[in-house]
C-alpha cells in the first residue's frame, strides 16, 4: 500500500511538475543566478542579452522563454528609453508568452509574467494607457490568486503599481506599503529556493518597504 | 603501463578540447566609427559580451574547430562570422552594415488622428477635454488644429479650409450624425450632442479622405465610440449650469451604459454678461442608453439610443434689418440611434453593419411667427474587409441614407424627401517596405435628382528617414446642394470639390512636426441668379438657381507638438495660412467668404503640476479679420474686421474625496476681456453700421465630476 501512495505521489508531481532537464536548468543558473542584484541600466543590458542568448540555445523550453520575457520587460524600467523601444521590448515580451503558456506548470508564474507586461505598456504612458491596460493588469493578478495565493510576486506587483500611481488617483506610498509587506511574508515561505521556480524580487520587496517608511 | 598511457592520452585529449581561445575584437561600421552596446557571442555558448565606446570586446571561448561568431544590435545589420578556433589568440576587426530597417508606413495627409493608438495620434481623447478655450467639446479642441477656421463663437459646426459649415460631415461609428450639433441659433455657436468621453477615437480628416464617405465637400469628422468599459462605474457632475448622472454595469463580455443629464444656463447668464440678450436662459435634459457586447470570436455589438430636449429664447439682430431687433424662440426634439456590429468571419476576412436613425424637430418663434423645421434621417451600411497581412487590405461596402425635411415658415410650407444609395471600393497596399498607396472610388446616386456621381480617390505616403515621410492625398468630392435650395423645389447638380494636398511628417519621442500644402478646386457651386445681394441668411428669394458658381482655397497649414521637452508639460502649436475666393449662393463678384480669416494661430500649452495634483492648460487664439459686406464698398467683401484675439486657461484640480476621484474644474474665457467684432452689418440705405459680436467676452465657468465607484478595494 505505502508503495502505491508513493507511486502515485510519484505521477501527480511528475504531471505537476515536469522536471527541467539539467542540461538546462544548469544554463539557467549560470545566467540567472545574480537575477536580483541587477540595479542599473547597463549590468540589464547586458544580462537581458544573456537571457536571449540563453532563450536561443534553448529555444523550445518555457523557463528559458520566461527568463527572456522577464528580461525584455525590465529593459522598459530605465529613464532615457523612447516609447518606441519600450513597446518594442514588450512586443518581443508578448511574441515568448505562447511558449511559455504551453508548457509552464506554475500557472500562476504565466498570469503573473501577464501582469507585469500589462503594467509595462501602461507605464510607458498612463494618461493614454490606464483605461486599456489596468484591467489586464489587475485580472491577471487575480487569476494568479486564485491559483496560488501565496505566490509573493502577486502582491509585489501591486506594490509597485500602487506605489507609482499617483495619490490622487489612490496611490501612493502609504497605499503601496501593505502589499510590499505581505510580499515580504510570502518570500518568506518559499524555503526550497530553485531557478525553475522563479522566485525574483525578495531585495526590490525589502527595498521598497524602506522606502515607503521613510517619508 | 597500456592503460596509464590510455588514460594520458584522454588527458592530452582532454586538455586540447577545453584549451582556450582569446578573440580581440573591434567591431567597426563601414566608414570606421564604432559600434557601441553590440552584443557578441558564440553560438550555442552563454557567455555574453558587450562592445566598449571603442568597438571593442574580448571573448574567451573553450569550444575548439569551426565555430559561429555572431554580432548584432539594434543599429546594425546582424553579422555571423565562422571562425576556427584552435586555442591562438585572434585579433580581427568586423564591419558591419547600419540597419536598413524602417518603420511602417501611414498615409497622413488631409487626416489628423487622435486615439489611443500611439503609432498616428496626434491627440488623444483626454487632450481634447483638457484644450482650453474649447469648452469641453470635441469641435472647439478641433478649431486648435491647423486647417480649421476659429469660430468667432457665431457659427454652428465646423469651418475646414476654405469651406463653409454645411461642408462638413460628421460621422459615428461610420454613419452620418445627422444633427451631430445643437440646432443653429443665429449669431450663438452651439456645442455638439456628444461628449468626448463617449469615443474612443477621434479621426479628424480636412480633406481627401476615405471612399467609404461622401456628401462633404471640405471634410469629415470621423468619431468611433468607446468598446466595452473597464469596470463597472457610476460618474456625477454639476457645474454652474446643470447636473449629470452616468453610470456603466460591465457583465462578463457586455455592458450596459446609462446616462441622464439637465441643464439650465441661468446661473451662467447672470455672471457672464452676454452680448445677446436671452429672454429664456438655454434649458434642456437627456437621457441615453448603451448596450455593448463582445462575441467569442472577437467581434463587437453596439446599440445606443439618445434623447434630448433643448430650449431657449434670444434677442437677436433682424436678419433682414439689422436696425431692428427680433426674437428668437427655439424648442428642439432630437431622438437619435445608432447600432453597429464587426464581426471577424475567419482571419483574413471580416463585415461591418451599421444602422442608425435620427429624428429631429425644431419649433421657432421668429418675431412673433411660428417656425417648424423638422428633419429625418435613416441609414444603413455594410461592409466586408479582406486583409492579407499588414500589407493589403480591401474594403468593399454600400450604404443607403433616406432622408426628408419639411419646414413651414407661417403658411410657406416647403419640403423635400431624398434616397441616396452609395457603394465604394478601397485598398490599402503596402507594395514594398515604405511606401504605402490607397486607391478608392465610390459611387452615388440621388433619386432626388435622378443623377449619380462617381467619385475616384488616391492617397499615398512614402518614408524620407527613420522618423519622416512624405503623403499625398487627392480626390473628387460631391455634394448636394444645401437645403434651403431644395425645400423649394430647386433641383440643382451635384457640387463638386477636388481635393490636392501634399503632407510633410516628421514625428520623434513625442515631438510632432507636420507642414500641409493643399490646393482645392471647387466647381458646381450653387449659385442664384437674379435676386441682389443681401446678407440676410434666411432670405426666400433666391431668383434662378443654378450650378454656375465656383472657387478656390489654397494654403499651408504647420503643426509643431513638444511633449518631451520639459517634463510633465505638452504644448503645440498651429498655424493656418488660407488664400480662398469664391462665387456662389447670391454673392455678385468671386470673394473671401465672410466666415474665412486668412490667418489662423493658435497656442495650447498644458502643464501637470503633480505637486498641486492640479493640471493647468492655456490656449491663445489669433484669427485675422473676416471679410464683411459693406454696401458702400467699391469692392464685394472688400472691407475686414478688426483681428480677433482669444485667452484661455482651465485649471483642474484631482483629488479623492473618500476613496472617490474627484475632478475640481475652473474655466476663464478671454481673458484679457478682449472686445472682439466679427463683423458689420448695415442698413439697407449703407448709412449705419452695427457691429456683430460673439456671444461672450470675458466668462468664468467651473464644476466638477465625482467617480463614484471606489478604487480597488483589493483586499491583501
Amino acid at each position: 500500500m505505502k508503495h502505491v501512495i508513493f507511486l502515485l505521489g510519484m505521477l501527480f508531481s511528475a504531471g505537476a511538475f515536469a522536471q527541467v532537464p539539467d542540461s538546462i536548468l544548469t544554463d539557467v543558473k549560470t545566467i540567472c543566478a545574480d537575477i536580483d542584484s541587477m540595479r542599473t541600466k547597463e549590468q540589464w543590458q547586458l544580462k537581458n542579452e544573456q537571457l536571449t542568448v540563453l532563450k536561443e540555445k534553448h529555444p523550445d523550453h518555457w523557463l528559458t522563454n520566461y527568463y527572456a520575457a522577464y528580461g525584455a520587460v525590465q529593459m522598459t524600467y530605465y529613464e532615457g528609453t523612447p516609447a518606441e523601444v519600450r513597446d518594442m521590448y514588450l512586443d518581443m515580451a508578448d511574441a515568448l508568452l505562447p511558449t511559455i503558456e504551453n508548457s509552464c506548470p506554475l500557472k500562476d508564474e504565466v498570469h503573473v509574467l501577464k501582469a507585469m507586461i500589462a503594467n509595462a505598456r501602461l507605464a510607458i504612458d498612463p494618461m493614454k494607457r490606464n483605461q486599456q491596460y489596468s484591467p489586464i493588469f489587475e485580472e491577471n493578478l487575480k487569476a494568479a490568486k486564485a491559483i496560488n495565493e501565496n505566490n509573493p510576486h502577486i502582491y509585489l506587483l501591486k506594490g509597485f503599481a500602487l506605489y507609482y500611481t499617483p495619490k490622487m488617483f489612490g496611490g501612493g506610498a502609504k497605499a503601496a506599503l501593505p502589499y510590499f509587506e505581505k510580499s515580504k511574508e510570502k518570500f518568506a515561505l518559499m524555503t526550497n529556493r530553485t531557478l525553475d521556480v522563479p522566485h525574483w524580487g525578495e531585495p526590490a520587496a525589502i527595498w521598497m518597504i524602506g522606502e515607503c517608511t521613510k517619508k | 603501463m597500456r592503460i596509464t598511457l590510455f588514460f594520458f592520452f584522454l588527458f592530452i585529449l582532454t586538455f586540447h578540447s577545453v584549451a582556450q581561445t582569446t578573440i580581440n575584437g573591434t567591431v567597426l561600421f563601414t566608414n570606421g566609427k564604432p559600434v557601441e552596446l553590440a552584443t557578441v557571442y558564440i553560438k550555442g555558448t552563454l557567455d555574453v559580451k558587450q562592445t566598449d565606446a571603442a568597438g571593442k570586446f574580448t571573448l574567451v571561448c573553450k569550444l575548439i574547430g569551426k565555430q559561429t561568431l555572431i554580432i548584432r544590435s539594434e543599429e546594425i545589420e546582424e553579422l555571423v562570422v565562422e571562425l576556427n578556433l584552435d586555442g591562438s589568440t585572434i585579433t580581427r576587426e568586423f564591419k558591419v552594415m547600419k540597419t536598413t530597417k524602417i518603420e511602417d508606413v501611414i498615409i497622413t495627409a488631409g487626416s489628423i488622428e487622435a486615439n489611443n493608438d500611439r503609432a498616428v495620434a496626434l491627440l488623444n481623447p483626454i487632450d481634447i477635454v483638457t484644450t482650453a478655450g474649447g469648452q469641453g467639446d470635441i469641435a472647439g479642441a478641433l478649431q486648435t488644429l491647423p486647417g480649421v477656421q476659429r469660430n468667432g463663437g457665431d457659427q454652428t459646426g465646423l469651418m475646414v479650409r476654405g469651406g463653409d459649415v454645411s461642408e462638413s460631415a460628421v460621422m459615428v461609428d461610420g454613419l452620418v450624425a445627422q444633427n451631430a450639433f445643437g440646432s443653429t441659433v443665429p449669431g450663438v455657436a452651439q456645442r455638439t450632442r456628444f461628449s468626448p468621453f463617449q469615443f474612443k477615437g477621434t479621426s479628424f480628416s480636412s480633406g481627401g479622405y476615405t471612399a467609404r464617405y461622401g456628401q462633404a465637400l471640405s471634410s469629415i469628422l470621423d468619431l468611433s465610440t468607446n468598446d466595452l468599459p473597464a469596470k463597472t462605474t457610476i460618474n456625477t457632475g454639476a457645474s454652474f449650469a446643470g447636473v449629470y448622472l452616468s453610470g456603466a454595469q460591465l457583465m462578463d463580455k457586455s455592458a450596459v451604459e446609462f446616462s441622464g443629464s439637465y441643464q439650465n444656463l441661468t446661473p451662467f447668464l447672470l455672471i457672464s454678461q452676454p452680448n445677446v440678450a436671452f429672454y429664456e436662459a438655454p434649458t434642456g435634459f437627456g437621457l441615453s442608453g448603451r448596450y455593448v457586447a463582445q462575441t467569442n470570436t472577437r467581434g463587437i455589438f453596439k446599440t445606443t439610443i439618445q434623447q434630448g430636449y433643448n430650449s431657449s429664447g434670444i434677442t437677436i439682430t433682424d436678419p433682414v434689418d439689422p436696425s431692428k431687433k427680433i426674437n428668437f424662440g427655439i424648442k428642439n426634439e432630437n431622438t437619435y440611434t445608432n447600432t453597429s456590429f464587426k464581426n471577424p468571419i475567419n482571419e483574413k476576412w471580416l463585415y461591418f453593419v451599421g444602422f442608425s436613425t435620427s429624428n429631429n424637430t425644431d419649433r421657432i418663434e421668429w418675431d412673433g411667427l411660428d417656425v417648424t423645421r423638422d428633419d429625418r434621417r435613416v441609414q444603413g451600411r455594410g461592409e466586408f474587409v479582406y486583409s492579407k497581412s499588414n500589407r493589403f487590405r480591401l474594403l468593399m461596402g454600400s450604404d443607403v441614407q433616406h432622408f426628408s425635411f419639411t419646414q413651414q415658415f407661417d403658411s410657406l410650407i416647403g419640403g423635400f424627401t431624398e434616397l441616396q444609395s452609395a457603394a465604394y471600393v478601397e485598398a490599402d497596399v503596402i507594395p514594398f517596405r515604405g511606401f504605402a498607396i490607397k486607391p478608392g472610388v465610390r459611387a452615388e446616386y440621388s433619386q432626388l435628382l435622378g443623377k449619380g456621381n462617381i467619385s475616384p480617390r488616391l492617397a499615398m505616403a512614402a518614408k524620407t528617414g527613420k522618423n519622416g515621410q512624405v503623403s499625398f492625398a487627392s480626390g473628387l468630392f460631391y455634394q448636394t446642394a444645401a437645403t434651403n435650395y431644395l425645400m423649394f423645389g430647386y433641383r440643382p447638380d451635384f457640387q463638386e470639390a477636388l481635393h490636392l494636398m501634399l503632407n510633410y511628417q516628421l514625428m520623434k519621442n513625442d515631438r510632432i512636426l507636420r507642414v500641409e500644402g493643399y490646393y482645392k478646386s471647387y466647381d458646381q457651386l450653387v449659385r442664384e441668379n437674379g435676386t441682389a445681394f443681401t446678407p440676410n441668411a434666411f432670405r426666400f428669394d433666391l431668383g434662378q438657381v443654378d450650378n454656375s458658381g465656383y472657387g478656390y482655397a489654397q494654403g499651408i497649414d504647420f503643426f509643431w507638438r513638444d511633449r518631451k521637452s520639459i517634463k510633465s508639460f505638452d504644448y503645440w502649436i498651429s498655424y493656418s495660412y488660407i488664400d480662398t475666393k469664391r462665387l456662389y449662393q447670391n454673392y455678385v463678384a468671386e470673394a473671401t467668404p465672410d466666415y474665412v480669416s486668412n490667418h489662423n494661430l493658435n497656442v495650447v500649452m498644458k502643464y501637470f503640476w503633480m505637486k498641486m495634483q492640479t493640471n493647468i492648460s492655456a490656449t491663445y487664439s489669433y484669427a485675422s479679420g473676416r471679410p464683411y459686406y459693406n454696401p458702400m464698398s467699391q469692392e464685394f467683401f472688400g472691407d475686414r474686421a478688426p483681428d480677433f484675439h482669444n485667452f484661455a486657461i482651465t485649471l483642474s484640480y484631482l483629488t479623492t474625496i473618500k476613496k472617490m476621484f474627484s475632478v475640481f474644474y475652473i474655466s476663464l474665457d478671454n481673458i484679457t476681456n478682449q472686445k472682439n467684432v466679427l463683423g458689420y452689418r448695415y442698413n439697407d440705405t449703407g448709412t449705419e453700421r452695427y457691429e456683430m459680436l460673439p456671444p461672450f467676452y470675458f466668462n468664468v465657468f467651473f464644476g466638477f465630476n465625482l467617480s463614484l465607484t471606489e478604487f480597488n478595494k483589493d483586499e491583501l
